[in-house]
């Protein structure tokens, strides 16, 4: 039984992937690994689907060089297609698993050569992880799928068709999030904001999360969290610059590291500061009580 | 129940003996009658179809002198070649204006191609004075189908179209719940009364007179059952039950409420509802009676739910929340009690888009499966509903669509091999068992949690080889660092470790008989965790127990408080810079958390704590007071459950959704 055919079994079994993949598989993966779960990928039922693209993306995003410096990315071309290929193959758990893979660990110029394909899928199952993945990959021909979604009582109020709306060029709705953004004070929204301007990842987008380097926004969870909304922003940058080191959070243990990225900003974006930067503050945290 | 090939609706009456208003193929004949006093009217019946038809039609002229019987009438004839019963007829009235006169009628025939019965007819009322008939209206079966059962519309016949004096007409009302034949009206004999006595009949229908009546009513809930006379006349009403399952409102008008108690039938039909019907004028009919079922639904979690189930404790009677991944699916246990199988209703969403409910099983206790929609976050009801026309509502819950939620964690359980006091009581701590079971409550959010076993990592982080990891507190420290830099990844990090020192150290030493201490001010104003009278002990050459009597947030001094020791309220001892006055606290949340042994018996203590902080830091869900949630501010919970029912914050007044306030935006 091969490395691939092992794991299909036990995700049929009911097992579910636990990384890492080399513990998982019992060892270093097999030349032949990749081709065989793709295989799968195509034809198992939707909770198979979901283990084999877990597995993949561990397998992948562990033999990245950016993973011992502490990033999440993928660059394997072989890996991408495969995901592509047979993670849309249905529309399933599985297919959400691989969108889910794709958008979040995947370039976006390496995106880009699979833009039909993404545009025929969002054309097939509209969804919002797939119009996240479209804006990623801004492909040129999904701008009339888009726009007609957007024409949909469906679509028309969601924030991801909007999104890629935005990505694809529509300046008034990309302004609408950027100004949203700049104003915010409460944590929770300055931080799903962040996102939102990095999966629209449009050069205006991106110098807006620039400008905002210097926000002493924080998200607070009363004696719980405090997380400062810098880092989710330096996150959405991340998203849009997945092998700058410097983004990575787990890089940003003091003021100087925060400094640092305010050059890359400046440098980057051009932008400049109208405020000192806040105290620093990563995540703060708060005491877990003895038990009584 | 009536077909349409077998039961030609009558198409009026026989002229004079000669043709057949019913059966197959058969022509009508004609006949006009010209002459005077008491006569009837003619009819001409012609079947022109080429099949298994019902009489047709008729026309008749009118008789038109005084003292005459019944007016002529029209037959549509059915000419569609099919199958159909007879098709109804228009008959002229009589129009002298004088007395005894029958009415006509009009009859529509079905026109549209099917097998059905014959259609109804519509008699023209006589418009003179008085004892005359009135006409009938007969409506076809219109929909084109070739069923019999179900109801469609049947004929009806105007009042006074039954007993038409010598003359008068005649009908046959159309059979509820068929497409048997529907009310035609023919021509009326030419002389003498009607042979026939005038018999009435009531029927129990649904609350619109013609469907079959739904007969199984949600306890506390509503039914409609209407009397429907045939042929149709005023009188009176009377609804009754001797059930003390169901009572009935509105029991003297034609349509009854019958409402559900809170008590299930204990079979099916057990309750029975009589009607007796009075026509005006007449003796009260026979009583009629329909049984009916007092059924309960029930939705409760079930064995197989993939998701979550959350019952509200249900002190208001709110309704339950069923958790769902998108385009995923998950199950609802469904026990009906009164009798009734889950196959006869049927488990409908508001909206179809959010969640489907599927199919129920031939029992009365089943699993419904659920199916949910592509949305990241949306909500719908489910409701169970009779499969009959009137549709009552049974039980219902709320479906929770939401996309996933992945918490992914790496967790190393960290010793100084070099302190061996460092060494853990849960070494073996099974990282993948706790995923496990963290996830069977996180799955209730539609949320996973994903731990990485980062094993046992030796680090020498016992700097001072007290057999404490050291932390000062806001996260930083020689001690805790090491173990942050060597312990690296991209994702949110736990640290196990046996024991661990937090600290708050002093900026300037204080000296013996002081009575205020000072303090970094990065603690401050936010993260001196420490409250006005709480005691804490205060590391030195020679540490000393104390009562903080009053903090300062916004300048770090704090004023101590050493009584009993010392009622001056002043140090004993001299505390160097850089003392440390000690938190008390398990552990700490940030990045890494931090969870200690410490005094845990169990793993238990480790394990939910993993849940607990994951809780806040990447679900950002705030500490409540709910002894049975994850999210419980303090640790001992029976149960660790994440909750849709709004919960008290701790820390914060308001209340929390567990599983809407969770981010789905990752």
């Amino acid at each position: 039984m091969t490395q691939a055919e092992a794991a299909i079994e036990r995700f049929r079994s009911g097992e579910r992937f636990r990384p890492p993949a080399s513990s998982f598989l019992g060892g270093e993966a097999s030349g032949e690994l990749l081709g065989q779960l793709g295989g799968a990928l195509e034809s198992e039922p939707g909770a198979v689907r979901v283990e084999i693209v877990k597995l993949l993306a561990d397998l992948a995003w562990r033999a990245d060089p950016s993973y011992g410096k502490g990033g999440r990315v993928i660059h394997d071309e072989a890996t991408i297609h495969v995901l592509v290929k047979g993670g849309l193959a249905h529309v399933d758990v599985g297919r959400d698993a691989a969108l889910e893979v794709l958008k979040t660990y995947v370039p976006a110029e390496l995106l880009r050569p699979h833009g039909r394909a993404l545009t025929a899928d969002l054309q097939h199952a509209p969804d919002s992880t797939a119009l996240h993945v479209i804006a990623k990959a801004k492909p040129p021909e999904a701008s009339v799928l888009v726009r007609r979604l957007l024409a949909t009582s469906r679509w028309s109020r969601e924030e991801s068709a909007r999104v890629a709306a935005a990505a694809l060029g529509d300046r008034a709705i990309e302004q609408e999030f950027i100004a949203a953004f700049a104003s915010a004070t409460d944590g929770r929204q300055k931080v799903h904001l962040a996102k939102v301007l990095g999966w629209i990842g449009t050069g205006g987008a991106l110098q807006a999360l620039a400008q905002q380097m210097r926000t002493g926004v924080v998200l607070e969870v009363p004696m719980a969290l405090r997380r400062s909304a810098r880092l989710d922003i330096i996150g959405a940058l991340g998203y849009n610059f997945p092998d700058e080191v410097l983004l990575y959070e787990s890089a940003i243990r003091s003021d100087a590291d925060y400094a640092r990225i305010e050059e890359w900003c400046e440098r980057r974006f051009h932008v400049r500061w109208d405020r000192e930067r806040p105290p620093f503050l990563t995540v703060q945290g708060f005491p877990i009580p003895v038990r009584p | 129940m009536a077909t349409g090939e077998e039961d030609g609706a009558l198409s009026g009456f026989e002229d004079e003996g000669d043709s057949e208003s019913e059966g197959e193929g058969t022509a009508g004949g004609a006949a006009v009658d010209t002459g005077e006093g008491e006569d009837g009217g003619g009819g001409m019946f012609g079947d022109f179809g080429d099949e298994d038809d019902g009489g047709g039609g008729g026309t008749g002229s009118g008789d038109t002198d005084d003292d005459d019987g019944g007016g002529g009438g029209t037959g549509s004839d059915d000419t569609d070649g099919d199958d159909d019963g007879g098709g109804g007829g228009t008959g002229s009235d009589d129009t002298d204006g004088d007395d005894d006169d029958g009415g006509g009628g009009t009859g529509s025939d079905d026109t549209d191609g099917d097998d059905d019965g014959g259609g109804g007819g519509t008699g023209s009322g006589e418009t003179g004075d008085d004892d005359d008939g009135d006409g009938g209206t007969g409506l076809d079966d219109t929909d084109d189908d070739d069923d019999d059962i179900g109801g469609d519309t049947p004929g009806t016949t105007g009042p006074g179209s039954i007993w038409g004096v010598p003359g008068g007409l005649w009908s046959v009302p159309g059979t509820i719940g068929g497409d048997g034949g529907g009310g035609d009206i023919g021509i009326g004999t030419t002389i003498g009364p009607c042979p026939f006595k005038k018999i009435y009949t009531v029927t129990i229908t649904g609350p619109d007179g013609i469907t079959i009546p739904c007969t199984i009513v949600p306890a506390g809930g509503r039914l409609r059952l209407r009397g429907v006379p045939q042929p149709p006349t005023s009188g009176t009403y009377q609804w009754s039950t001797t059930s003390g399952r169901i009572a009935l409102a509105n029991a003297y008008a034609d349509t009854v409420d019958v409402w559900g108690g809170q008590t299930a039938s204990p079979s099916r039909g057990a309750e029975t509802v009589q009607l007796v019907f009075t026509p005006s004028g007449e003796a009260p009919l026979a009583p009629v009676t329909i049984n009916v079922t007092v059924a309960i639904v029930r939705f409760s979690e079930s064995q197989l739910l993939s998701w979550g189930w959350d019952d509200m404790d249900n002190p208001n009677g709110e309704l339950p929340h069923a958790s769902v991944l998108k385009s995923d699916k998950t199950r609802v246990r469904v026990s009906i009690e009164g009798g009734v199988n889950g196959d006869e209703l049927k488990y409908v969403c508001d909206d179809p888009s959010v969640a489907l409910g599927g199919n129920g099983a031939a029992a009365p206790a089943f699993d419904l499966s659920v199916s949910a929609g592509g949305y990241d976050s949306a909500e719908t009801l489910l409701r169970a509903k009779c499969k009959c026309e009137d549709e009552p509502d049974f039980s219902a819950f709320y479906v929770n669509v939401y996309k996933l939620k992945v918490v992914e964690a790496a967790v190393a359980k960290v010793w100084d091999s070099a302190s061996p006091a460092t060494a853990l009581k849960f070494g073996g701590l099974n990282v993948a068992g706790w995923e496990f079971k963290l996830n069977t409550k996180y799955k209730a959010a539609v949320a996973v949690t994903q731990l990485e076993d980062c094993g046992l990592l030796d680090i020498r982080y016992d700097l001072n080889n007290d057999g404490y990891l050291t932390y000062e507190v806001g996260g930083s420290g020689p001690e805790f660092e090491v173990i942050r830099d060597e312990f690296r990844r991209s994702c949110q990090r736990i640290i196990v470790v046996r024991n661990l020192q937090s600290l708050y150290y002093l900026d300037k030493g204080a000296k013996q008989g002081d009575s205020e201490l000072t303090f970094r001010s990065k603690y401050f104003p936010d993260g001196f965790y420490f409250k006005n009278g709480q005691t804490a002990t205060l590391q030195g050459p020679t540490q000393e127990t104390l009562r903080l009597k009053q903090i300062n947030r916004s300048s770090g001094v704090v004023t101590i408080d050493v009584t009993p020791i010392n009622p001056e309220g002043r140090l004993l001892h001299d505390h160097p810079e850089g003392s440390g006055l000690i938190f008390p606290a398990a552990g700490w949340s940030g990045d890494p958390i931090v969870v200690t042994e410490g005094e845990a018996t169990d793993e238990g203590d480790i394990g939910w704590t993993f849940g607990h902080e994951l809780g806040h830091s990447k679900l950002f869900l705030a500490d409540v007071d709910a002894p049975t949630d994850i999210m419980n501010y303090c640790r001992g919970n029976p149960d660790h459950r994440l909750r849709y029912k709004l919960l008290p914050r701790h820390y914060k007044s308001g209340t929390e959704n567990q599983w809407q306030l969770i981010p789905r935006d990752d």
